[in-house]
């Protein structure tokens, strides 16, 4: 019997597989956002929820800072962080929190082609979740 | 199952651990070819918190650009999430010997992440630093509130405290919850689809496939508490 199945199509099938089942392995709730990053020719911002949550509670960014707790719902742009706001509450060169705002690249870390999204929720998100 | 379709997805199963697994390993990509020497290396902790991407063959995260100056800066998943509590309401589901790509889930982080403040694990400030207008630290209130007393599940005790250790009381109150009793209608259907408690939970609180953790409150049997109460065999 399996003598019969011809070796290219082993072969295409192993690739086919890998290729259109493999999702990213990001960490749960790492956020993509790239609504106009790469059109500015920067790579996708990766934010790490992980990363965040450990050192801040979450009002800290969702309550102090604004950010609205819904993908999508936020948006902002450089000129808003340079002025203070956002990201740049603590990513400046004033609270000596974070690395400043010149930094590009700890930020726009982001394969290019990503779209933005909140990665590896539960398959239990239902069809309004965006 | 035909025999015939066996003989086409046996192998399809199988090359998927095996090639997956053999992406995360830092040896050259040509070790695809060569299988067998692969799932020996795979049954690690390290398989809980995969690394960022290593190199451009190897981009096991899939998210950040190994090309990217700033790459090697980044921190480590495991390197702080291994020190925290595990959220052991959540295994990793790993049929193949660690091949990522058949890891089911890793919500939570696969940290309990309430156990990890409560325990002092982690000290996340609650504040952002002096100077910036906003110092006020959001006061941690205990108080649980009893919910869904007369659904089919058992009912919700849907704690504050544990709440109020990470968010702001503007944080859902009045925007999602309006503070007061009888006023919020909640629905599983609504939370499923990302509103009220769905929110948070399921895309960076813990999932919603952990249903004890909130339908959590035993229910007594009304006739236990008074016998009277019992319509069917009541005398009269």
């Amino acid at each position: 019997m399996i003598d019969k199945v011809p070796l290219p199509s082993w072969m295409a099938i192993l690739i086919l597989s890998t290729t259109l089942i493999t999702p990213a392995w990001a960490e749960y709730a790492d956020v993509v956002i790239n609504k106009r990053a790469e059109q500015a020719g920067m790579r996708p911002v990766i934010f790490p929820h992980w990363f965040h949550r450990i050192r801040f509670t979450c009002n800290v960014c969702h309550n102090d800072e604004g950010f609205k707790m819904k993908v999508g719902a936020n948006n902002i742009t450089m000129a808003e962080l340079v002025d203070g706001k956002f990201c740049g509450m603590c990513h400046n060169n004033e609270n000596k929190i974070a690395w400043s705002l010149d930094r590009c690249d700890m930020c726009h870390s982001g394969l290019p082609g990503l779209s933005s999204g909140i990665q590896r929720g539960d398959p239990t998100r239902g069809p309004g979740y965006k | 199952m035909k025999q015939a379709d066996f003989w086409i997805l046996a192998p399809l199963v199988l090359g998927l651990g095996v090639i997956q697994v053999a992406c995360v390993n830092t040896e050259p990509v040509t070790t695809v070819e060569k299988p067998s020497v692969v799932p020996a290396q795979t049954a690690s902790v390290d398989d809980k918190w995969l690394p960022l991407a290593k190199d451009k063959l190897h981009d096991v995260d899939g998210l950040r650009d190994p090309g990217n100056p700033g790459f090697q800066l980044h921190q480590e998943p495991r390197e702080e999430l291994s020190k925290l509590p595990a959220n052991k309401a959540r295994p990793v589901i790993n049929a193949f010997g660690g091949s990522p790509g058949l890891m089911v889930s890793k919500a939570d982080n696969l940290v309990d992440w309430v156990q990890a403040i409560t325990s002092g694990a982690i000290r996340p400030r609650r504040n952002i630093a002096t100077g910036t207008g906003i110092e006020v630290e959001p006061p941690v209130m205990d108080m649980d509130i009893l919910l869904n007393p007369n659904g089919s599940m058992p009912p919700v005790r849907f704690p504050h405290r544990a709440h109020t250790m990470w968010l702001a009381c503007a944080n859902c109150h009045p925007a999602i919850f309006i503070p007061q009793k009888g006023a919020n209608p909640i629905r599983m259907y609504k939370i499923l689809e990302g509103e009220q408690c769905g929110i948070c939970h399921s895309a960076v609180a813990f999932s919603l496939t952990e249903c004890s953790r909130c339908h959590s409150v035993q229910r007594i049997p009304s006739s236990l508490v008074n016998p009277s109460a019992n319509k069917g065999g009541g005398i009269p």
